[in-house]
């Protein structure tokens, strides 16, 4: 990839394919366009696979997985290693119904933002800008 | 509006502040789902009501006022808690607690594999076996969730809005066979809703056609043999959740129901054999007064729905019955204790509503599944208003109102004005095929965003009055216990290897072979012999998949076995 500095920052929002809540994600996409980053939308996925393939084909500089069923360890872990696999150093970011104790697991894979209850879209786009400025 | 995080020393007071609050005023004047509201409403603002045609008493058509001549004073409304976590066993401990606790009704909550129609043994179930509900593989997971429970005697509400429904159904009829329960004394709901649940559960495995053939199955079977069993929970609670407002809601619900009436009279059912049996599944949320006038103007619309669109002519089929599940999507993480007041609100709403079944949300939902503790609160809220307000001691004592009538009747008009939109698109399979919902759904989720943002809503401890975040939840957080998948995925396995291999061919044949003579023959019979020879959800879904042309795996990785 070559590193000409693109215009603006680009994200992918992605939940897993059993995930039914999405009020959370909606209210944050839009405001990231609000904010100007550039959002790339990819309702479901199946597999890990198909995360680490849209995100190396859309060029993005952060991932975020919207999680409210329960399984955001599994996840993380999962999508993780799939991207260490792949050699791919993409910043990932969670957010959903995500207990205090399960941020500090999700903060030990490696999970760089997470967004649990309570959290507010802005909070989600400052931190971006802040991760994106030291990245 | 005190909306900043308390930094200051406890003596210190802001006087401004403090002068602020005195003088300060509601400025929303318009109801949450947006209609403009006045000074005062007076008897000018029920000219035109004919009481006789447009209210009438309690059990009388249209039924503005209640379904029933004494509403509560014949019977409370079935007080659920839904129950539903980890393996069948964990599950049947936590409904027997509740039974305990004075329940008067069960609801049962299954996980996302059983939705999809996957084993727990599936590779795509990983991360989800047990997870946001109990797992139900198998006739076994059935057989111990209700283990102990007398089935001829409770209600059961399964709540599992997907094409899987009569799998589940059919688990639930063949454990009070094999107990040796007559079937036609059964008592309870089944979320049958396969069409809602696309907008609720994820991506759905199965097409829509093929969804809605299955749950007309349910409906047929029951109006044959089940005359006390509901046939549908039509889930408007689900679609109100993502956002849309009240009469969306209604219209949503009411076009969804439809669909499945349609369907079923094309079956060669007559309306009115059915009918009485179709329920719904409402909201109540915080918006107090709109969310009663919301129930009142249902019960009416559906009347005429019934009686003038379908030419039902029983009573009984004209009747809007439904359960509420108080709005999930009003608590909030922040001060959790101050949900146990949003959910009482909301409750009251429901029995001011007119309830049949009502099931309170727990104040710790926006943080786990909810514990023992906040269930006991959740139920205790339906108890105390039961046994302690006086509430239900008359039918529908806010009938008369000034507002609420006016309301009722201004919900009811822009209900119907959805409606004949949503027909003229061909009805509602149609306008979710076309995206029409999905937009209608974003536009809901982003006005709402924006109304918190700019403080238009105010909700306490989101974006007014709010204090330093609470390091730990009061009564701790519910936790999954962390080696049921990996149990659950044993069970599943070893149940595959020790089940009698013949029996299982021998019923998925007999499936498949009914399951290929067409959309009109009704496969709840083989799919419950099928599950007496322990076949799974994941067979039984990919046998009738296969027959209908259709990858025997919605993910297309299991191959069938038979």
């Amino acid at each position: 990839m070559e590193a000409a500095k693109k215009e603006k920052i680009r994200v992918l929002f992605t939940r897993n394919l059993f995930e039914g809540h999405d009020i959370g994600l909606r209210g944050i996409v839009h405001k990231c366009r609000e904010s100007g980053i550039e959002v790339v939308y990819y309702p479901r996925f199946k597999d890990f696979n198909e995360v680490v393939k849209v995100a190396e084909e859309e060029d993005v500089d952060i991932v975020g997985i919207s999680s409210s069923s329960g399984a955001h360890v599994y996840l993380a872990e999962g999508l993780i290693s799939s991207l260490r696999e792949r050699g791919m150093d993409i910043p990932l970011i969670m957010g959903g119904v995500i207990s205090d104790k399960d941020i500090l697991r999700l903060k030990e894979f490696g999970v760089k933002g997470i967004f649990g209850p309570g959290s507010t879209p802005d909070e989600v786009v400052s931190f971006i800008f802040t991760l994106l400025d030291k990245h | 509006m005190g909306d900043s995080v308390k930094t200051q020393k406890r003596e210190d007071i802001k006087i401004d502040g403090l002068m602020e609050a005195y003088f300060e005023k509601p400025n929303r004047l318009t109801t949450c789902s947006g209609f403009p509201v006045k000074d005062i409403y007076t008897p000018a603002d029920l000219d035109g009501i004919d009481y006789e045609g447009n209210i009438a008493n309690a059990g009388e058509y249209p039924f503005t006022r209640g379904i029933h001549q004494n509403m509560y004073r014949g019977r409370y409304w079935t007080m659920r808690e839904a129950g539903g976590y980890a393996r069948a066993a964990d599950t049947n401990k936590r409904l027997k607690f509740l039974a305990n606790e004075g329940v008067s009704g069960f609801s049962i909550f299954r996980d996302l594999p059983t939705v999809w129609g996957i084993d727990a043994d599936h590779p795509m179930a990983e991360g989800e076996v047990g997870v946001s509900g109990v797992n139900l593989t198998s006739l076994k997971d059935m057989e111990e969730l209700l283990d102990g429970i007398p089935l001829d005697k409770v209600s059961v509400a399964l709540l599992c809005a997907s094409s899987l429904a009569p799998v589940i159904f059919s688990q639930y009829i063949t454990v009070a066979e094999k107990r040796g329960i007559d079937i036609a004394k059964l008592r309870g709901t089944i979320a049958n809703d396969p069409l809602h649940s696309r907008y609720c559960y994820g991506k759905p495995g199965n097409p829509i056609d093929l969804s809605v053939k299955l749950a007309v199955d349910i409906i047929e079977f029951c109006t044959k043999h089940m005359p006390f069993w509901n046939t549908n929970s039509v889930n408007a609670y689900d679609m109100r959740e993502t956002g849309i407002n009240a009469p969306e809601e209604i219209a949503f619900g009411f076009e969804i129901a439809m669909e499945y009436i349609r369907k079923a009279i094309e079956r060669g059912l007559d309306v009115d054999d059915f009918a009485g049996r179709i329920s719904f599944y409402f909201s109540a949320g915080m918006d107090f007064l709109e969310e009663i006038a919301k129930l009142r103007a249902a019960r009416r619309l559906w009347a005429k729905i019934m009686k003038e669109r379908f030419g039902a002519k029983k009573p009984g089929s004209w009747k809007f019955r439904f359960g509420v599940h108080t709005a999930g999507s009003s608590l909030v993480p922040q001060q959790p204790l101050n949900n146990i007041i949003r959910i009482t609100i909301e409750a009251l709403v429901a029995v001011l509503g007119g309830v049949q079944s009502l099931h309170c949300c727990s104040y710790d939902e926006p943080i786990a599944l909810p514990s023992e503790e906040s269930q006991r609160i959740a139920l205790r809220t339906q108890q105390i208003l039961a046994y302690e307000t006086g509430v239900a001691n008359t039918a529908d004592p806010l009938g008369g109102s000034y507002f609420i009538e006016n309301l009722t009747n201004k919900i009811e008009e822009e209900a119907v004005k959805i409606i004949k939109e949503i027909d003229e698109m061909g009805g509602m399979a149609e306008a979710m095929k076309k995206e029409w919902v999905d937009q209608k759904i974003d536009q809901a989720a982003l006005q709402l965003q924006k109304e918190i943002e700019n403080k238009e809503r105010v909700i306490v401890g989101v974006n007014a009055f709010i204090t330093a975040p609470e390091n730990k939840t009061p009564g701790g957080v519910h936790r999954i216990p962390p080696e049921t998948e990996r149990e659950q995925i044993a069970n599943v396995k070893s149940l595959k290897e020790t089940r009698d291999r013949k029996k299982v061919k021998e019923t998925i044949k007999r499936l498949r072979e009914r399951a290929q003579m067409g959309e009109g023959e009704n496969l709840i019979p083989s799919i419950s012999e099928a599950l007496k020879a322990y076949a799974t959800v994941g067979e039984i879904q990919g046998t009738i998949r296969e027959a209908y042309g259709l990858t025997y795996d919605p993910f297309d990785i299991m191959k069938s076995q038979y």
